[in-house]
């Protein structure tokens, strides 16, 4: 299967918060270790990080935590 | 970040504050008792960087101005490693807000602006309001939660919100869950109600030739009892006309019969010489005479057989041919009701019939074709009598009116038939249709669910990773805190894939759940861990110098651990830089080198310098 640059994936997404951000920086690299699975399915991934990005978005409000 | 003075104005219970060399180091107590104004003295030092409080709201700052007054002023001096600056926040009691904060070397304005001020403290300090109250402020409001320690040090680590999440997740997830179970549950059951209603193409299609053939029947014996009905009254009104002209017909050949016989006599007297030599003495030509008549007579019966004969075929013929027809009826009405419909309808409607449970008609109740033979030729020559032909007639029309109510009887239930197979079949297409649109929603809701999972997976990856980054971060220097702040207990934590947050005791080389542990040494762990953390921010902000300030946060500790502890904060404080406000209601037993900040104002006014406990 063919994946889309991770640049343009990357950019799809808008994060809101600092914890939103951590956690998008934190997919680029996930995702390229997962993408050595062959099973890898792409759109799923996507759809999996925007939804848990929704939801650190809706849960962090917006000021960072410590983040350690 | 260190606190070197703070003055303040009409804040809270004060008149006026004022708080001057504050040392850099070590602990710093703030001791007195309630409503002494400890816990303002921290939400002065919060409102001047932040220009918020952790007692009241955003909007209600105002609450912040002591009673009676028109506004409050808060000055707070502060050092960021080589940087002096001092920041001065004003609120008034309509809640409007001002800031100005400077470089106290040069004396220069650095922001005036409340935004501004924000931003550039973020770049000084490397941390807003938020983190800095999950790391460097206690507020006296945690010191009764029973969950604060595990929370904040879960924020600390940036792995709160991804706790919050994974509950979310989880709930949405068995929430998607329960939805695709009771979906294929739903699918399962129409499934089994489709078998139900299962339709077969070819029993509707049986069921409709059945309709068609008994329809068709209905029709047949109806119009045949009409007709049979029409032709016997025809029959009666022809009967006395085709006598009539048949007796014609009989009294012309008679009268064709006498004289062809005078005909013949004449020509065989005519043809007798004696009796021409008689006749003719009697009147000369008379024989001659004789063959004339005798001529005359011939002609004349050929005209009254000619008569009879156009009589006949012109006028009876037709008659007869009429007649015909209700002959060929009755003979047709007598064969179809000397049979049971079983046997007169084509035998797979009369599978139907037997699938009805209808019984074929008992021979007594048919026509005896016999009884008919008899009658047959006599009908086409108006041989019986009107009444008895009547009385045959209806005889059979009473029948087939019979078996047509029969048919129509049967042909209802063969609709009905056809109606519950055409219900059964739109149902079943509507619930291939329901099972079609649930097929569609239990499919996006199992892509939902494998979202979820993904997300999941990946919030946990995420979390082992700022789990490894947050044990990484504090473990080299977490140890000397929490030994300090448990009495040698314990000597480290490790946050664990599992979001648990463990204990580690190195005497009995066990792990225990934070949580499980007693309130004080998880409140005790908790604030070894803020200390490390706050060292760990700063460090990573490029400064080993930072204030933290604790509101009653080591309540729960007691003598002798209070005093021990409290000597062994000093001296970490000491070696790492660190400034260390703690609030007592009263002086420990040992606070030796321990500062004081003695908290007793007079008339709401507050004008203090540290004192060093023990070497006075």
């Amino acid at each position: 299967m063919s994946q889309p640059p991770i640049q343009d994936w990357y950019t799809t997404l808008q994060p809101r918060t600092a914890a939103g951000r951590r956690f998008l920086e934190f997919c680029k690299t996930d995702r390229l270790i997962q993408q050595q699975n062959l099973m890898f399915d792409s759109k799923l991934y996507l759809q999996a990080v925007s939804y848990a990005l929704a939801q650190i978005d809706t849960v962090s409000q917006s000021e960072q935590d410590a983040g350690i | 970040m260190i606190v070197q003075a703070l003055q303040a104005q009409n804040f809270r219970q004060f008149l006026h504050l004022n708080i001057q060399l504050i040392p850099a180091n070590g602990v710093i107590l703030l001791v007195g008792g309630n409503e002494t104004g400890k816990s303002a003295i921290g939400e002065a030092i919060v409102f001047a960087l932040f220009g918020l409080s952790d007692r009241v709201g955003a909007k209600t700052l105002h609450q912040l101005i002591r009673w009676g007054q028109e506004e409050a002023i808060v000055q707070l001096a502060f050092q960021i490693n080589d940087k002096a600056l001092l920041i001065e926040r004003t609120i008034s009691t309509a809640g409007q807000m001002s800031v100005v904060l400077w470089d106290r070397s040069t004396g220069q304005v650095i922001a005036d602006a409340i935004q501004q001020v924000q931003t550039v403290l973020q770049n000084l300090l490397g941390y807003g309001h938020k983190v800095f109250n999950q790391t460097f402020y206690w507020s006296q409001r945690l010191t009764k939660s029973s969950t604060a320690d595990l929370e904040a040090i879960q924020a600390m680590a940036g792995v709160q919100v991804y706790q919050q999440v994974h509950d979310l997740i989880e709930n949405d997830t068995r929430t998607a869950l329960s939805k695709s179970e009771q979906l294929e549950k739903t699918l399962q059951e129409q499934a089994a109600q489709l078998k139900q209603r299962k339709v077969d193409p070819l029993r509707l299609k049986w069921l409709q030739e059945t309709q068609a053939e008994l329809s068709n029947s209905q029709e047949q014996h109806y119009a045949l009892a009409e007709q049979i009905g029409e032709e016997t009254q025809h029959y009666e009104r022809r009967y006395p006309l085709y006598h009539q002209i048949k007796r014609q017909v009989s009294s012309l050949h008679w009268g064709a019969g006498l004289l062809l016989l005078l005909m013949l006599i004449l020509l065989g007297g005519s043809l007798s010489s004696g009796f021409t030599l008689w006749v003719e003495s009697l009147w000369t030509g008379a024989s001659k005479l004789m063959i004339w008549i005798a001529l005359l007579l011939g002609i004349s019966a050929a005209v009254a057989v000619f008569f009879a004969y156009r009589l006949a075929n012109e006028e009876m013929t037709p008659l007869r041919s009429k007649v015909g027809l209700l002959a060929q009826r009755l003979y047709t009405g007598y064969r179809m009701m000397s049979v049971s419909l079983h046997e007169l309808l084509h035998p797979a409607t009369a599978d139907w019939l037997r699938e009805k449970q209808i019984a074929p008609e008992s021979a007594d109740m048919l026509m005896d074709m016999q009884s008919l033979a008899k009658w047959s030729n006599r009908v086409e020559n108006y041989a019986i009598e009107p009444t008895d032909l009547r009385h045959l007639a209806d005889g059979l029309v009473v029948n087939l009116q019979q078996r047509q109510q029969m048919t129509a009887g049967l042909l209802s239930r063969a609709n009905e038939d056809i109606y519950r197979e055409q219900t059964k079949a739109q149902e079943a297409q509507a619930i291939q249709q329901q099972q079609l649109e649930r097929q569609t929603v239990l499919g996006a809701a199992q892509t939902q669910l494998q979202v979820q999972i993904m997300a999941q997976g990946l919030l946990n990856r995420a979390h082992h990773q700022a789990a490894v980054r947050f044990n990484g971060a504090i473990n080299h220097s977490t140890r000397a805190y929490i030994e300090a702040m448990t009495g040698g207990e314990y000597q480290g934590v490790e946050l664990a894939d599992d979001l648990q947050l463990y204990v580690i005791q190195e005497s009995n080389q066990s792990r225990t759940p934070f949580k499980t542990l007693k309130a004080e040494v998880q409140r005790e762990i908790a604030m070894a861990l803020r200390l490390s953390l706050a060292k760990a921010l700063a460090l990573r902000h490029g400064t080993n110098q930072h204030s933290l300030f604790w509101d009653e946060a080591l309540l729960s500790f007691t003598e002798p651990l209070l005093s021990q502890a409290l000597a062994h904060l000093n001296t970490l404080a000491h070696q790492s830089t660190t400034q260390l406000w703690v609030s007592l209601p009263q002086i420990p037993e040992n606070g030796k080198d321990l500062v004081l900040l003695d908290c007793r104002p007079d008339d709401n006014v507050l004008d203090i310098r540290p004192i060093r406990l023990g070497t006075a």
